[in-house]
């Protein structure tokens, strides 16, 4: 079964590339949304396996969203990402229980199973 | 036989003829003896002396047995002793100064005579002349007796002048002399009296030897015309005798005394008729003529005495009242209070004017008289408070300004007349209190005996008026003086506050608290009044807990000082809450502020609020209290307005600085939205171009190349964005960007901050000193481990940047740390470096956090 991803990026071109890279590598992007609001609803709707998340929404932050899923007892993996590279840091994604944080820039080049396939064991 | 009288100057007398003639002529009266003693001849000047008609009676009788045949005390006198009749034997001549003869009538007379033998032819006889010396001794006994009296009359005034001399008291020299006249002129009643300015007199000694009504201190109205009356108008020596039909009071009752004439003289001092003596006989006897006259020695004495008296009285008071005076001035000279002042000098008039009843009051503004000192005991004590109705000496005083006097308050009507009629205040006299030419109050003095208040009474007053007066202007003027000098320093002490910049809120307690010690009120508040209508108490303090808690937010309505300030924007007092209406009064006579005064602070021109002070006691604060509170509230308006300044200052600072830091965040958002994206974007489009396979090697290289330049792009980019405002510290705050500071650094940094968020100026300014220091220290300290610390420290946020390198850092102009400097200060914030040589450097930014917390 291929696992079901979520985009949230609130960059038209980014999400568009995205999808597809993600499509080539074999997942299921089941929506691309670009806000915090949207993406929420699209969690509770789709239920997807992961996400791919951008820190650096209009209506809010990538992290916080990150720590409200962490939360949630379905708990989709999270990747978060940004346009920049040290958006993010180590004590920051510990705390919001992400799995981990790629720059848009090394997506292409990481191995992205390690951070979306593995469906998180309660 | 001597010469022949036959030649008496050439006349051929005979002898016989002319001894006959002479004889018969002679007055002295002579006669012949014979040798047995009887009478041979008698002259016609003897035979009338010894009482006899003719020669024939005498001639031939036995001398002796005729007329010297007894002695004086009726004893027989035998011939044989009678000298008159030795010259016949001895032949020697006799004289007796002093003898006794017989008359025809068996009368005795005295007589003094001489005999001389005559030789005769049948022996010796005498002849004997004698003389009646009846009348001589007669005469010299009216005389003696009249010298007699003199000198009881002397001695007597002897007596008295000693008595006045040695200074005795009136009182006994005028019963002295009443009984010396009376035994002196050995009369029954001897009476001195007083003539009176109201037209009575007064008895001031006496002696008599039965009782009468006129005793030392008995008064009598001059009605009638009665020796007093006449001698009280005319100054002259009088007498009356008879009684009977004399009208009058002191008729009457001389009357009654058995009294039936009379005689006076005037008691002049000075020129005055000041009284007389008088003396008196009883029913039978009359005065005998001339005694008024005598008696006027007496009253002279008695003037001299009076006047003495007097003299001496007048220099006992003159010296007792300068004494008085003098005790009072050096009260006044030491400072005393007013109040030691009053009661001293009350004490003193009481004596020194002899009237007990003495109070001193000061006039009030709403035209009562408020009792200050007082001697004696009266209604009018210390502290009370009269009205001036009624035309008592207060009222009168305060009406003219000039001294008054009552001489009956029978017929004072008013509270004050009924309360001294009460108190037995029977007259009195006031003068009035002047100080700086203006009428402060008034003295009275009153007594409550019958005895009329003396004339110069309110002139003696005055002098003490005179230096009360001058110790109420002194107290004044030091109290004055020594409320300024408090002021000035108080305003002193708080202007250097304020100068200081010190933190408003220690200026506003600090105002509250000297105020209310100067002023002597219960509790002072600071209020300001806001735009929306509210009453803010800023700061307060009291003496009991009673002032209005800081903090507190009331309506600015109602009835209270608050509002009056506000609608006045002057100073203004308001002087009892209990009927008033409001919050604001409802909250102060909860506390228990009874009446308040308050100042306006004013800022920029407008109202900002007032200084208040109040107090729980009943009465309110003095008058003036609120003109001195309006200094303070001056310089409290003017610490708000230096607050203002300098918080517009920092605040204007701040704003720049946040301009600035909200135009480099609007740099990076845009850089990140824009070129960064495009440049992710770019190297994500040559990533999937690598991905394709069956690339030829050229163009592999070429995209790898591609690649590499563009990820370089977008590092850059990255730091410089960076450089002007990290992303993540306006996403996550302080704490996340220092800790991706930390993981970019190339020594391992200890990063303890906590999460919370604050002001976004803190935050800026905080990360980048963070920043400069940690480049800082990459750059040149050689450490091996580094620190970075923020804390919260009272109102302030302390940032600390700590490393174990060499030391020596100092922000030099220009540097880094030096432009943190400003950014810092126009936070109102510090930085320090501490950086020893050898010792590591330690940095410190202190920043202020706004009271009400950071923005959400």
């Amino acid at each position: 079964m291929p696992v079901r991803v979520l985009l949230v990026d609130d960059d038209a071109a980014f999400r568009q590339s995205a999808a597809e890279t993600l499509a080539e590598r074999g997942y299921d992007v089941v929506a691309a949304v670009g806000t915090v609001a949207a993406a929420r609803a699209a969690v509770g709707r789709l239920q997807p396996d992961a996400l791919l998340l951008d820190v650096n929404l209009p209506d809010g932050n990538g992290v916080a969203l990150a720590t409200e899923l962490s939360r949630d007892p379905r708990r989709p993996r999270v990747l978060l990402t940004s346009t920049d590279s040290s958006a993010v840091t180590r004590r920051l994604l510990e705390r919001c229980g992400a799995t981990g944080f790629v720059a848009k820039a090394d997506l292409m080049a990481v191995d992205l199973r390690s951070y979306l396939d593995q469906r998180r064991d309660r | 036989m001597p010469d022949s009288p036959t030649e008496l100057g050439g006349l051929k007398v005979g002898a016989e003829d002319f001894l006959a003639a002479v004889l018969q002529a002679a007055a002295q009266p002579i006669w012949v003896v014979d040798p047995d003693g009887l009478i041979r001849f008698a002259n016609p000047a003897a035979i009338a002396a010894l009482g006899y008609d003719t020669p024939d009676e005498l001639f031939g009788r036995h001398s002796h047995e005729t007329i010297h045949y007894k002695r004086p005390d009726g004893s027989p006198y035998p011939a044989a002793e009678c000298p008159m009749l030795l010259p016949r034997t001895t032949g020697e001549t006799v004289t007796s100064e002093l003898d006794w003869f017989f008359r025809r009538d068996g009368s005795m007379f005295p007589v003094s005579y001489v005999s001389v033998a005559l030789d005769m032819p049948d022996g010796r006889g005498a002849v004997v002349a004698f003389t009646d010396i009846e009348t001589r001794l007669r005469a010299e006994q009216v005389l003696r007796e009249r010298q007699a009296i003199l000198a009881e009359e002397q001695a007597s005034l002897r007596r008295v002048a000693a008595l006045v001399a040695g200074g005795a008291a009136a009182a006994d020299v005028f019963a002295t002399v009443a009984k010396e006249v009376a035994q002196v002129l050995d009369v029954p009643l001897v009476e001195l009296s007083r003539f009176d300015a109201d037209g009575a007199m007064t008895v001031i000694g006496e002696w008599a030897d039965r009782p009468h009504p006129f005793q030392a201190g008995t008064r009598w109205p001059l009605d009638g015309p009665t020796l007093s009356a006449r001698i009280s108008s005319t100054g002259q020596p009088t007498r009356i005798d008879d009684f009977a039909d004399v009208g009058g009071t002191i008729a009457a009752a001389v009357r009654s005394t058995g009294v039936r004439s009379a005689a006076g003289a005037p008691i002049i001092v000075d020129g005055d008729v000041w009284g007389m003596m008088a003396t008196a006989s009883l029913a039978d006897a009359r005065l005998p003529d001339g005694i008024e006259n005598r008696l006027a020695d007496f009253t002279a004495l008695v003037a001299t005495a009076i006047t003495n008296t007097q003299a001496r009285e007048d220099l006992r008071r003159l010296a007792d009242e300068q004494a008085a005076l003098r005790r009072v001035a050096t009260l006044v000279a030491e400072g005393a209070t007013p109040a030691d002042v009053f009661a001293a000098v009350a004490r003193e008039i009481a004596r020194v004017l002899n009237l007990p009843l003495v109070e001193m009051c000061r006039y009030e503004a709403n035209g009562t008289a408020t009792v200050v000192g007082a001697s004696g005991e009266h209604p009018f004590q210390t502290g009370t408070n009269w009205t001036l109705d009624g035309p008592s000496l207060t009222a009168m005083v305060r009406r003219t300004g000039r001294p008054a006097r009552v001489g009956d308050y029978a017929s004072v009507a008013g509270a004050i007349g009924d309360a001294a009629r009460r108190g037995g205040v029977h007259a009195g006299v006031g003068a009035p209190i002047v100080v700086d030419g203006e009428l402060w109050g008034v003295v009275s003095a009153g007594a409550d005996h019958r005895e009329p208040v003396p004339a110069d009474a309110e002139r003696r007053l005055s002098e003490f008026t005179g230096l009360v007066a001058t110790a109420i202007s002194n107290t004044q003027a030091r109290e004055e003086v020594r409320r300024l000098a408090e002021q000035e320093a108080a305003l002193r002490r708080l202007a250097t506050l304020v100068a200081e910049g010190a933190d408003s809120r220690l200026v506003f307690d600090a105002v509250c608290e000297e105020t209310g010690r100067l002023l002597g009120a219960s509790s002072v508040n600071l209020a300001h009044f806001t735009a929306d209508g509210f009453n803010v108490t800023m700061a307060g303090w009291s003496l009991r807990g009673v002032h209005v808690p800081t903090g507190s937010r009331l309506p600015l309505e109602g009835d209270a000082i608050n509002t009056l300030v506000r609608d006045t924007a002057a100073p203004g007092r308001f002087d009892s809450y209990e009927a008033a209406r409001g919050e604001l009064a409802r909250v102060l006579r909860q506390l228990g502020i009874r009446s308040e005064v308050g100042a306006p602070v004013v800022v920029e021109g407008r109202v900002w609020g007032a200084l208040i002070a109040g107090t729980d006691e009943e009465e309110p604060l003095p008058v003036g209290a609120e003109n001195r509170l309006a200094g303070f509230a001056e310089l409290v308006a003017t610490a708000i307005s230096n607050a203002t300044a300098r918080a517009e200052l920092v605040a204007s600072r701040a704003r720049i600085v946040e301009a600035a830091d909200e135009q480099r965040r609007r740099v990076v958002r845009d850089l990140h939205d824009g070129a960064q994206q495009r440049l992710v974007q770019a190297v994500m489009t040559l990533q999937r171009a690598q991905a394709e396979t069956e690339l030829p090697p050229d163009v592999e290289a070429l995209v790898r190349d591609g690649l590499m330049l563009t990820r370089s792009a977008i590092d850059e980019l990255r730091e410089l964005a960076h450089g002007i405002h990290p992303a993540i510290l306006t996403h996550h705050g302080l704490a996340a960007a220092v800790d991706a500071l930390a993981e970019r650094a190339p020594l391992p940094v200890d990063v303890e901050i906590p999460d919370d968020r604050y002001p976004t100026a803190v935050e800026s300014a905080a990360y980048f000193v963070a920043a400069e220091a940690l480049t800082n220290i990459a750059k040149y300290a050689r450490a091996s481990t580094a620190r970075v610390t923020a804390t919260r420290v009272a109102d302030d946020l302390v940032l600390a940047v700590e490393d174990d390198g060499v030391g020596g850092a100092s922000p030099a102009p220009g540097s880094g740390l030096a432009g943190l400097v400003d950014r810092l200060a126009a936070l109102d914030g510090t930085l320090t470096v501490d950086s020893p040589p050898g010792r590591g450097t330690h940095i410190r930014a202190t920043i202020p956090l706004p009271a009400s917390g950071p923005p959400p």
